[in-house]
């Protein structure tokens, strides 16, 4: 076995001891991770379950004879509550007595029908976003507007094409395949980018930082191996340990998602069977993946090489949280803009591309020679960050630095 | 054989002023003109107040430091030209204990015999007959975390040791080991030398020099102070202790 391959195995073995790694690699993806995302959905969707049903208490002022307080208070889900003046019920809404109001001071008469704007306010607190009393509201003042227009037309006698003179018709020819790939694309790319920073991190700072501090890194330069040998060692127990991390994920979303087949299968549209279909294809999944091993190699690299600078573990964890969000900006970027196309630039850029990439890959419309030019110039900064880290390891002001 | 010749080794250290781009940092000279020979079989120890650069010394005879000039001799290998062949021949002990405290005892040693290429029954045999030499055989399964310092410093010397090395160097290797410990790890120390193996050791214990070390050198502040036989250093002040004898060298 090779001095590297050695080297390797106690490092694995000497992090897979430690509680923390086995939090942060197993526990965290595997359990909490998902424990924390489902418990986030149960609560938005119980929210929003309650919203649908709940009957809002609702403040009108004004002249209660017409069409609009009419449809108010036969609206099942108001709880009409009637004010004498504005001032108690903006009070009223202020003390949370009430959940929307509205004032409607003059009633527009036959005459003002056909000339004149009514005045109607609305008052609401919109920080609630689940509350559906103002949208409810909304409807009804909309409906009583859209009859006051129809009379309007028949006082002047013209159609009411008159008026609309486009009939425009929406197509959107958006495929589930599309749509997985820009929106659950971009996810899944950030995710695994994630997963990856989160897997590599603290091995990076404990077989860098972490042994300079305890002298065993001493130990193992004072012995018969070179710092290549040592570097390609530790840079393959971090990529590792990522690794790990990243199929602990994994495992972590794909079992809740099994469960939710087998027992919510039926229930289940369509279209979120063609979108789990776009995602589950091979060629998808051995192209990101692909991607994903020079890229874990580039990472463990530079986190390797900046930990090793490090004088201690403190330091190393304040310089590899600023390296994080150099790694996450770029990544972030398609999950804010579904748009975005990549380009040769954008090819060149890490974690930028992948996400980009595994969009295509996804919606198999994949640009192959861009693929080739993110997985040359990925496997390019990988060869210079271990270039950078083994300079760093024959350094010996950087590797006695304390 | 080893022999060190016009060993110099500078760093830059902090001036305590305050500069544009941070504290001035201005060289000092770690080691200052540094040479000695050692011949085969024979124990040297180097004695000196702490910052002396005695660690300095022995890493750049390991080959773990770059000399700013000069160089160091091992077995007729100069550890400027191939340090990778130096390290192969020497063991060597850091001043703390410095090992993995995740690893148990056996997989420690077996870690380090597998970097140093061992054959597995070599490396059993050695392993066996050191562990027993050292009354360490209760220990083996247990983790280093769990250990008490005599037992790591004792885990660290098998760790020298297992690939039986010509030239060993040990920094400082009874530092936080209790009487008992040290006494073993002198006793391990003799019955090295009594394999005519070549042996560097720094130590704060005078009482361990006289016993044991043939040639002794004293540093202060990077110079050599001393350079020469135990008994020459006795005959110094032949009345007097090594300590006492230490103590007018280094006060000059």
């Amino acid at each position: 076995m090779a001095k590297w391959q050695i080297l390797v195995l106690k490092e694995i073995r000497h992090l897979f001891r430690d509680t923390k790694t086995i939090v942060q690699t197993v526990v965290v993806p595997t359990f909490i991770t998902p424990l924390l995302i489902g418990a986030i959905v149960w609560y938005m969707g119980s929210v929003a379950q309650e919203e649908s049903v709940k009957i809002y208490d609702l403040g009108y002022q004004g002249d209660t004879n017409n069409e609009l307080y009419f449809e108010l208070s036969n609206t099942e889900r108001f709880n009409l509550n009637l004010f004498d003046s504005e001032d108690k019920l903006v009070l009223a809404m202020e003390n949370d007595e009430i959940d929307i109001g509205i004032t409607f001071p003059n009633t527009p008469n036959q005459s003002d029908i056909s000339t004149k704007q009514t005045e109607i306010n609305i008052f609401s607190k919109d920080l609630d976003t689940f509350s559906q009393a103002k949208s409810l509201l909304m409807n009804n003042v909309s409906t009583y507007e859209d009859l006051m227009i129809q009379a309007r037309i028949d006082q002047l006698g013209i159609d009411k094409e008159f008026l609309e003179p486009l009939l425009i018709n929406e197509n959107d020819l958006t495929t589930d395949k599309e749509f997985a790939g820009t929106i659950i694309g971009a996810l899944i790319a950030f995710l695994f980018i994630a997963y990856i920073l989160q897997g590599s991190m603290y091995p990076a700072i404990d077989l860098g930082a972490g042994e300079k501090e305890r002298g065993t890194m001493e130990t193992l330069i004072s012995t018969n191996i070179s710092s290549l040998e040592i570097i390609i060692g530790k840079m393959f127990a971090i990529t590792g340990s990522a690794v790990i991390t990243a199929i602990f994920s994994t495992l972590g979303f794909i079992v809740p998602l099994l469960v939710v087949f087998l027992y919510f299968g039926d229930n289940l549209p369509e279209a979120f069977f063609n979108i789990v279909a776009a995602i589950v294809n091979p060629v998808a999944i051995l192209g990101i993946f692909v991607l994903l091993i020079p890229l874990s190699i580039f990472m463990g690299a530079l986190l390797l090489a900046i930990s090793v600078y490090s004088k201690n573990p403190k330091e190393a964890g304040l310089l590899l949280g600023n390296v994080m969000l150099v790694f996450f900006a770029p990544a972030y970027l398609p999950l804010i803009n579904p748009g975005l196309e990549i380009d040769m630039i954008g090819a060149l850029i890490p974690c930028y591309s992948l996400a980009l990439h595994t969009n295509a890959l996804i919606a198999e419309n994949i640009n192959w020679m861009l693929y080739g030019v993110t997985l040359g110039s990925t496997v390019l900064y990988s060869l210079v960050a271990i270039y950078i880290t083994y300079v760093m390891f024959d350094d010996e002001r950087i590797i006695f630095r304390s | 054989m080893i022999e060190v010749c016009n060993l110099y080794k500078s760093f830059k250290a902090d001036t305590g002023k305050k500069g544009f781009f941070g504290t001035v940092k201005e060289p000092f000279f770690a080691v200052n003109d540094m040479s000695f020979t050692l011949y085969k079989g024979q124990v040297l120890s180097i004695l000196g107040p702490n910052g002396c650069g005695k660690t300095t010394t022995l890493r750049m005879i390991a080959g773990m430091l770059e000399p700013s000039s000069g160089t160091a001799i091992v077995n007729n290998i100069d550890v400027r030209a191939d340090k990778h062949k130096v390290k192969s021949n020497i063991g060597y002990m850091t001043n703390n204990t410095s090992l993995y405290d995740r690893l148990t005892v056996i997989e420690t040693i077996k870690f380090f015999a597998e970097l140093n290429q061992i054959p597995v029954v070599t490396y059993k045999k050695r392993a066996e007959e050191l562990f027993s030499q050292l009354d360490m055989n209760d220990y083996l399964n247990k983790k280093i975390a769990d250990l008490s310092t005599g037992m790591k410093q004792k885990t660290s010397i098998v760790r020298t040791l297992i690939h039986d090395p010509d030239v060993v160097i040990l920094d400082e290797p009874t530092t936080g080991v209790d009487i008992t410990g040290q006494s073993i790890i002198m006793d391990l120390v003799n019955s090295i030398k009594q394999q005519g193996k070549t042996i560097i050791f720094s130590t704060h214990q005078l009482g361990e020099v006289k016993d044991i070390a043939d040639k002794i050198v004293v540093m202060a502040k990077g110079k050599k102070l001393f350079d020469g036989t135990t008994s020459e250093y006795q005959a110094k002040k032949p009345n007097h202790s090594f300590n006492e004898i230490f103590t007018e060298i280094t006060n000059g």
